[in-house]
């Protein structure tokens, strides 16, 4: 046991000095902060944009729409409104006919090449609902302008109300990818400290003193710790970003409590599909990094494996219409692509218990099976060097086992 | 023997169809020396290998420390592979320590005697480098300190001179001699038959996974029974000469090895003719480069 943490601690305080670990860790949220800064300073342009130049109107409907001369401009004549557009005093123009009530047909005049003023769409339907309910109570008016924002209530066979929402499966999409990157990240840097001790031959000392299942139990434990590491930094990182900026950031994501979205429950449900997929694809990846002559040849050969994994990615507008489909059925009890389409599935719907255990007895079969091949092979191939095992020799190792 | 360190009986090991060791027996004792060797491919790294746990052999026994091979045998032996190399952007002390840790020494330990081994191979100062940072022989030197931080009682060494100059070589040598002093025992693979003939106490040549020559120096000599004359000459050489096998003749200069059992003696005696000025006459042992040649060299039996 002692062996299995000293090599688990030198895999992970190795990896977690790795540049590319660092960008993942820090960039990943960085980015996405920007793309967040950037959506939110953009959207407020936009908004002064609207207000900045106004837009000016010419009532042929009778309905009495009335300018505030400052952001909307009535003209009396389409003349007089065209000589204002074309002189910039107004951005656009907005031609309301005597069939307007009838027909609801508005026409918008812009200047060449000034298209994007069509953007001011909802300003512009703003002052044209406005105008209409003018006369209104004030609450029935807001109500009216403001128009309901729409929540989806899905109820099961006994008619109890199961929360569901785009939102929610959006963020189990990202949940579920975050964990794929997360696994594969580590995954792959296990494979890499692998290929590494056996190109430059330290995999012989080790192995003069300690044994090989003892190298690869440390080498899996110390990357699943560089994994959760990852996880909880993005945590922090997540907490402490809409802590500090947390008006834009939550504007885009709504006002949605995310315990409300992702039940205790799921987390665990969760957190089992990431020990398992962990499990799965650091034992395929270290016993690929066995096999390999090279580095090149071992991210070749994992790509087979890593495949799989994304495929729910391929269906996704199949999981949006048929959460309980048999493609996604099949997808989530599939061991290699169980847990991202299962975190997928249990964010766009009620998925039965029975299912995720099915799928869960599934892939923790597969986990035994996975660590008990690898094991066979890494201790077979690591000193085979310079040639590849073909699959006819890999048998014959497995059946010596 | 009480002071037997290993004991190999009858080792076979195949991969696939190939018979890569055949019935291989030997032993090493505390303190002694026992150099391994034969040509590529004999056997050698596979031998090493199943010492070291790291496979084990198809048939035959092997006893390390009276005991059968187990994990715990691992921490108390050392080994030098052939195919060197250490963690190339990891720092030098940092991997003494952590592979010296692996065989069980204390980290503190470890660094602080890791920390006075590299300054006895005036690598002082280079704790903190990075292996890649290091010349070829530094980096030697780094991986033979790996190989005994830990105080091991059975050191096996593959080829621990290839690739040093001779300064290093000399090093290396007395520290392999020094270990010896201090009791371990030592396995030495190596093709340099010189280093092997002044260093080792027994030799064990194994050619084609068998086992062709084992015993002392001495009596491998003894039993491989041909010594050699060198002659200086002027005058013609005789193309025959009794009592004499073959002749390596370099115009002024031969070496003529004898006939199992032909005496010096008898060949300058024949030699003695006239046309032939004999300037100096030397009867000499064979080399072990000698018995290599004989023994792993084309034509050559087996058995010993």
């Amino acid at each position: 046991m002692a062996d299995i943490f000293k090599v688990a601690k030198r895999d992970y305080l190795e990896n977690v000095k790795r540049k590319s670990f660092l960008y993942v860790v820090f960039g990943l949220p960085l980015l996405m902060g920007i793309i967040f800064a950037v959506q939110a300073s953009f959207g407020s342009q936009m908004t002064s944009l609207q207000f900045n130049t106004p837009v000016g109107f010419v009532d042929a409907s009778g309905l009495g729409f009335q300018g505030n001369g400052n952001t909307t401009i009535g003209y009396a004549t389409v003349g007089d409104a065209k000589a204002a557009l074309l002189s910039e005093k107004v951005g656009s123009v907005m031609l309301v006919g005597p069939d307007y009530l009838a027909n609801g047909t508005v026409t918008v005049m812009v200047r060449e090449g000034d298209l994007t003023r069509t953007l001011n769409d909802k300003a512009m339907q703003a002052f044209l609902v406005g105008g209409l309910v003018k006369d209104l109570p004030p609450d029935v008016r807001a109500r009216i302008q403001n128009p309901p924002a729409m929540r989806t209530i899905e109820l099961d066979a006994s008619g109890n109300v199961v929360q569901s929402n785009l939102m929610k499966s959006i963020i189990a999409t990202g949940v579920g990818l975050l964990l794929l990157l997360t696994i594969f990240m580590s995954s792959s840097f296990l494979m890499q400290s692998v290929v590494e001790e056996k190109e430059n031959r330290v995999i012989e000392i080790l192995l003069s003193s300690i044994s090989a299942r003892d190298l690869m139990a440390g080498k899996i434990i110390g990357n699943g710790a560089l994994s959760l590491t990852q996880i909880i930094a993005w945590l922090l990182i997540s907490v402490a970003g809409i802590a500090y900026f947390g008006g834009p950031v939550m504007s885009l994501v709504g006002t949605i409590n995310p315990l409300e979205i992702i039940s205790p429950e799921m987390l665990a449900v969760y957190l089992l599909y990431f020990i398992g997929g962990f499990l799965l694809y650091s034992s395929l990846l270290a016993c690929i990094g066995s096999i390999s002559t090279s580095m090149r040849e071992s991210s070749q050969i994992s790509a087979i494996v890593v495949l799989p994994a994304a495929a729910p990615l391929w269906f996704i507008t199949v999981f949006m219409v048929e959460p309980n489909g048999q493609i996604a059925q099949f997808l989530s009890l599939f061991p290699f692509s169980a847990p991202l389409s299962m975190i997928m599935r249990m964010g766009m719907t009620a998925v039965p218990a029975a299912e995720i255990a099915a799928s869960l007895a599934m892939l923790f079969l597969t986990v035994v099976l996975a660590v008990w091949v690898s094991a066979k092979l890494f201790r077979a191939t690591i000193l085979m060097y310079g040639q590849r095992p073909g699959i006819a020799q890999m048998i014959s190792i497995l059946r010596q086992a | 023997m009480g002071d037997q360190v290993v004991v190999a009986s009858a080792l076979s090991k195949s991969f696939g169809d190939t018979r890569v060791l055949k019935d291989v027996s030997f032993d090493v004792r505390k303190g002694e020396i026992l150099g391994l060797l034969g040509p590529n491919g004999a056997g050698k790294t596979t031998t090493i290998r199943i010492l070291m746990g790291i496979f084990g052999q198809d048939s035959g026994d092997v006893r390390i420390f009276g005991e059968m091979f187990s994990e715990a045998t691992k921490k108390r032996v050392g080994y030098l592979p052939e195919e060197r190399g250490l963690y190339r952007e990891a720092r030098v002390l940092e991997t003494l320590v952590y592979l010296a840790s692996l065989k069980g020494m204390p980290e503190g330990e470890a660094a602080a005697e890791g920390g006075r081994m590299l300054a006895g191979l005036g690598l002082a100062g280079y704790e903190k480098a990075k292996l890649s940072a290091l010349s070829k022989g530094m980096q030697q030197k780094v991986q033979f300190i790996a190989t005994v931080l830990h105080g091991p009682e059975l050191v096996v060494l593959d080829e621990p001179f290839a690739g040093l100059d001779p300064v290093n070589t000399n090093l290396v040598k007395n520290l392999i001699l020094g270990l010896k002093q201090g009791g371990t025992a030592i396995i030495l693979s190596t093709h340099m038959m010189e280093q092997a003939e002044r260093m080792c106490d027994r030799v064990m040549m194994i050619n084609k996974g068998a086992r062709v020559l084992y015993g002392s120096v001495p009596e491998v000599k003894a039993r491989y029974g041909k010594g050699s004359v060198r002659v200086e000459y002027s005058g013609k050489l005789p193309r025959k000469v009794a009592g004499v096998s073959a002749i390596d003749d370099f115009g002024a200069y031969a070496e003529m090895k004898l006939d199992k059992g032909a005496r010096p003696g008898d060949v300058l005696r024949a030699l003695v003719k006239p046309g032939i000025e004999i300037s100096r006459f030397e009867a000499s042992e064979p080399s072990l480069n000698d018995i290599f040649l004989e023994a792993v060299g084309p034509g050559s039996g087996s058995g010993a």
